[in-house]
């Protein structure tokens, strides 16, 4: 009997014991796991994280500016309205040792572009006709008409941007091989992944901007948002973003820790109505209006989101190109939203239902919980409906998250009025709501390369959305990123980990 | 045993009483959640966010068990659950039950391929992981209240089933069964007048506990965000919600844990009181589905 | 008792076995065929939030989706029975060697949990028989009953607060070796712990006023041998019958476990395979599970026969 009892206890010891103190690479906790790391193969911010160390593209953002300036390429220009010139730097290897030239930008544009390939960004560089190698360093790419988002589509973005990979590489391995072992010429290269444990990256030494300085990288998946957080806590993770609000003041008092919040180029979160898809009041442009009055979003972002964020009302970055600092959206006033909805002849209110992500954004739920309370105090009764991930992506899709649902856009580096095309243009695949005059301003600021036409196009945009009131009030989520002390290392803009700068103190 | 007996084992017991105790005090809350709660569970005050229990809210109202992440009352909403871990606890039992009685009699009676049959279906829901179960059903339909019982009833029929089968099996072999039938008494009288009493002790005791586990998957399923809709109150969704808060406003989850342990636990005691006293062989069969 | 004797009746009981498991196992495949595809087809998720309708049928296509449900599900069978159980959706890799890898993990986190539940709840049970009604009894027996009352995600949640975060005395989640199974392998095993500690103390006083073990005292057999040697054994089916079924609750109950410490078993491919509408994924795992469940299931039948030979192998 005793021996079976000291038993138990040895083992329990030899579970318990056994921890080992050594120095560690730099982890990051991701909320999950890649499934490919072949950047043109996903949209997947899990996956984008790593990739972002391992590939990198022609172009790239200026943190301060938000100016492009050049990576891959020392330089690029406009030959004529549909061809842009791309010189690149001299001397680039890919990690293998395989050179970046121009047959490999080539094939890196026209892999993304083949329908067959099957890529998911596809229909962001869709206007790219074909490239052309000019000289080894030198190609021109051609589009079929005019495509002023090219050189953004060239640099660094979650989803629908050419990362430039090895042609002879993945001939060589298959897109099989490729998926779980890349190689790019990005600062860190892969060492090993092993899926759903650990994906460990290592300094390129021969990075074209000098060495990183930190040797070793671990992206760890870590579903369990309590649990990321206890690991940073515990000194076992470096980095975790999609901090929730109501955990920075535990990660700043725990010592180990700190917060780093950014500000800039969050994501656009916004409610988006329909006004044909499905009939009832929605339909009607003053119940919009009426429910955007009823929405006080000042206090839904003071308590629930706890201050990290900001009111837009138009659903554009305030970073992004076009975007219209003087617009004033529709105020927080419950009178003339019960004025509008009389008038309206809904005195009464009405049903409806307001469709939510299950944690895709910073405290979505409670956001969605808020506003449907603030709008029963104006006698609408709305219910809030949480699908889980794949439904509400298939439904979403299928347009039937209706009559009104909560989605996001930016936040991907993208920072341009272009991005009012994919929430707002009645033929994008996600939008619910038709209206044919801000279609056609759209399409005319896609037809061309003069940034002072576009820009009016795109204040003009903001006119007519702001009329017609096809959203709730959008807003811009703060990002908030838990870091250990020992690591130095700022948010960049796209929110997107780039871990080239970081050090260790 | 005799009637008398089994009374007074099952009142006897301290642990049953207490579980007695904490059950009725549930059902209460769960019959009349409107007339015992000092406020609507759903009602908001943004302003009144994480309230600590026993304090005044920054608007001025005295809370007792304090508010959560919206403002909204938490006594209120442990009650107000208290209403949906009964009805999830009981509907998916019954459900179960029902399911699994009747397949279970149906096999244990006729035998043969019908038995095969149901006890192979037994076997693949047994094979049949339960969590897979879960999520594809309710992120196919949606979730609600139903599609977690219908989960949670579909995922534990079986036990149901062999219990019965067993205990049918034994029944028929015995004398006055076959007095019955040669008394040309028919197949239903017989499964009423004779079989179910035989096997409805062993079915109060899988079923106390299945209501335990059901209350306990529902908990699980609000973690994996395959809980009850929002607007419903729940302790599984309280608690899943609360859970990263617990070292910082250990008062959003606490609540909601302790009305979870208390009532989960009564039941048990319950039903280990009901074993004792009805069927002390049963406690060696699997009994709670859980993950 | 000469377990011998009995080989030939096993074989033939497992032959028997066999069978009714393809059988059990094509059920299954079908039945999860059937509830996926309930939701309609996952093209949606494989194609980018800017794709088209033209791109949405050419991904549609290219998984196959575009063919009618009888023919997608022959198609699985066919490659099925040769072993091949098709490309995940996601990971754009064949999928049993996805489950595969993974499974010795979930196996040896089930296992780590059963020896712990086992190595506590065995000596607890017994001593808990003999002293019946004794405060040790009651204690032990209290928070049993508890431990049966907590729900798992919980119980994880406490366990890291205390002994990671707090203590450090082991890592939130990997690190080496047994360090890495600590934590989730208590919280998965509680349960079982509690049920089987319960379980071993009822039989253990069903089997102690027993005859046989007056007179293998009366024989003058030490005390400790008379409750290891006699008792216990007697008593043994129902305990083994107890922890089989929690070994497969445990195999294929791991699921929350696994999400709360980032453990990399089948238990989070499976969510992540559902979440995914990764088909064929998912037909792999449940495959894989259910197969071993079932494997499972049989050994304990032979246990059983070679525990008490009048067990009728029906």
């Amino acid at each position: 009997m005793r021996g079976i009892t000291l038993a138990a206890l040895a083992l329990f010891g030899l579970l318990a014991g056994g921890v080992q103190a050594q120095p560690r690479p730099v982890v990051v906790v991701q909320s999950g796991e890649a499934a490919t790391l072949d950047w043109h193969m996903h949209c997947d911010k899990n996956a984008h994280e790593p990739d972002r160390q391992i590939f990198d593209t022609l172009l790239r953002r200026d943190l301060k500016t938000l100016k492009l300036e050049g990576n891959l390429a020392e330089s690029w220009r406009l030959l004529n309205e549909t061809t842009w010139q791309f010189k690149l730097r001299r001397g680039i290897k890919f990690h293998n040792g395989d050179p970046l030239d121009a047959a490999a930008v080539k094939y890196s544009i026209e892999r993304m572009l083949n329908p067959k390939q099957g890529a998911p960004g596809r229909t962001s560089i869709a206007t790219i006709d074909h490239v052309d190698v000019v000289d080894p360093l030198t190609v021109n790419v051609v589009t079929s008409k005019p495509f002023p988002l090219l050189p953004v589509r060239m640099s660094p973005g979650h989803c629908g941007t050419v990362g430039i990979v090895p042609p002879k590489y993945i001939e060589q391995v298959g897109d099989a091989g490729f998926a779980v072992k890349p190689v790019g010429t990005g600062p860190y290269k892969l060492v090993e992944w092993v899926k759903d444990e650990r994906l460990v990256l290592e300094a390129n030494r021969d990075y074209h901007r000098g060495a990183p300085a930190i040797e070793r990288l671990v992206f760890r998946p870590v579903p369990e948002l309590t649990t990321r957080v206890a690991a940073l806590l515990s000194g076992q993770a470096d980095l975790v973003s999609d901090v929730p609000p109501d955990q920075v003041a535990k990660i700043k008092a725990s010592g180990v820790a700190r917060t780093e919040v950014s500000t800039l180029g969050g994501f656009v979160i916004m409610v988006k109505m329909t006004n044909y898809l499905m009939p009832g009041p929605w339909q009607d442009v003053r119940v919009r209006r009426a429910i955007n009055y009823a929405i006080d979003m000042d206090t839904i972002i003071k308590t629930v989101l706890e201050g990290y964020g900001q009111v837009l009302g138009v659903p554009l970055e305030r970073e992004a190109f076009g975007f219209n600092p003087a617009m004033k959206w529709w105020g927080y006033d419950p009178e003339r939203a019960k004025a509008l909805l009389r008038e309206a002849g809904y005195a009464n209110g009405f049903e409806m239902t307001l469709h939510a992500p299950n944690r895709r954004y910073m405290n979505d739920i409670e956001v969605m919980q808020a506003m449907a309370a603030m709008l029963g105090k104006v006698g609408i009764k709305a219910t809030v409906q949480v699908w889980e991930q794949s439904v509400y992506t298939t439904r979403w899709r299928k347009r039937e998250l209706l009559p009104a649902y909560m989605t996001a856009w930016g936040g991907a580096g993208l920072f341009d009025g272009d991005l009012l095309v994919n929430s707002l243009h009645s033929k994008s695949a996600l939008a619910i709501h038709r209206n044919e005059a801000l279609d056609k301003i759209l399409e005319d600021a896609q037809g061309t390369n003069d940034p002072d036409k576009r820009r009016a196009l795109y204040f003009k945009a903001q006119e007519v959305i702001f009329e017609d009131a096809p959203i709730i009030k959008a807003y811009q989520q703060a990002h908030i990123f838990g870091i250990s002390n020992r690591l130095d290392w700022k948010p960049w803009i796209d929110n997107m980990l780039f871990l080239y700068d970081a050090r260790l103190k | 045993m005799p009637s008398g007996r089994r009374t007074r084992a099952l009142i006897g017991s301290p642990g049953a009483g207490l579980g007695l105790a904490a059950v009725a005090l549930v059902a209460l809350c769960a019959l009349s959640p409107g007339l015992l709660a000092p406020a609507d569970p759903n009602e908001q005050r943004l302003l009144a966010r994480f309230t600590p229990p026993i304090a005044r809210t920054a608007d001025g109202e005295f809370t007792v068990l304090g508010t959560d992440q919206l403002g909204r009352d938490i006594l209120s909403r442990v009650i107000h659950g208290a209403r949906t871990s009964v009805l999830i606890g009981m509907s998916a039992v019954l459900l179960a039950g029902s399911v699994g009685t009747s397949l279970g009699l149906t096999a244990g009676i006729r035998g043969g391929v019908a038995d095969q049959l149901i006890m192979r279906l037994a076997d693949m829901q047994f094979a049949f992981p339960f969590i897979l179960l879960a999520i594809t059903i309710i992120g196919v339909l949606g979730p609600s209240i139903r599609n977690i019982i219908l989960v949670v009833g579909l995922s534990s029929w079986a036990t149901y089933a062999r219990v019965v089968r067993a205990e049918t099996l034994a029944v028929r072999e015995r004398t006055y069964v076959d007095a019955a039938r040669s008394l040309g008494m028919s197949l239903p009288r017989i499964v009423v007048r004779h079989i179910l009493p035989n096997v409805s002790a062993s079915l109060i005791v899988v079923a106390t506990f299945g209501v335990a586990g059901a209350i306990l998957t529902e908990a699980g399923l609000s973690f994996l965000g395959l809980g009850v809709p929002l607007a419903i109150p729940s302790w599984g969704g309280m608690l899943a919600e609360g859970r990263q808060f617990v070292d910082t406003r250990y008062w959003l989850a606490l609540s909601p844990g302790v009305a979870l342990f208390v009532t989960v636990m009564a039941i048990n005691l319950i039903g280990d009181a009901l074993r004792d006293a009805l069927d002390p062989y049963l406690q060696t069969r699997g009994t709670v589905d859980r993950f | 008792m000469r377990p011998l004797c009995y080989v030939p009746l096993v074989l033939g009981y497992l032959s028997r076995r066999l069978a009714w498991a393809v059988v059990l196992l094509f059920g299954i495949t079908l039945a999860v065929f059937l509830v996926v595809h309930l939701s309609g087809d996952p093209t949606a998720l494989y194609v980018g939030p800017e794709g088209t309708r033209q791109d949405y049928e050419i991904v549609r296509a290219a998984l196959g989706f575009d063919r009618p449900l009888a023919e997608q599900y022959g198609r699985f069978l066919v490659r099925a029975v040769q072993g091949d159980f098709g490309r995940s959706l996601r990971h754009q890799q064949p999928t049993l060697p996805l489950v595969l890898t993974r499974f010795p993990a979930t196996l040896k986190l089930a296992l780590a949990a059963m020896a712990l539940a086992v190595a506590v709840a065995l000596p607890l049970g017994i001593l808990s028989a003999l002293r019946r009604n004794s405060p040790l009894d009651t204690v032990a027996m209290t928070l049993a009953l508890a431990g049966q009352c907590m729900p798992t995600f919980w119980l994880g949640i406490l366990l890291i607060l205390v002994f990671a975060v707090q203590l450090r005395w082991v890592p939130v989640y990997g690190g080496e070796g047994l360090a890495s199974l600590a934590l989730p392998a208590l919280t998965l095993g509680v349960w079982a712990m509690a049920r089987t500690a319960r379980i071993t103390r009822s039989s253990m006083l069903e089997v102690l006023p027993q005859d046989f073990l007056r007179t293998a005292r009366a024989k003058g057999i030490a005390e400790r041998h008379v409750i290891l040697r006699h008792a216990l054994r007697n008593g043994a089916i129902p305990i083994v019958t107890a922890i089989g079924l929690e070994l497969g609750n445990l195999l294929g109950g791991a699921v929350i476990t696994e999400a709360v410490f980032a453990y990399p078993g089948v238990g989070r491919l499976a969510v992540e395979a559902v979440v995914n509408k990764d088909v064929p994924l998912l037909q792999a795992v449940v495959f894989s599970v259910a197969a071993s469940l079932i494997l499972l299931n049989g050994v304990i039948d032979v246990l059983y026969m070679l525990l008490d030979p009048r067990v009728r192998l029906a």
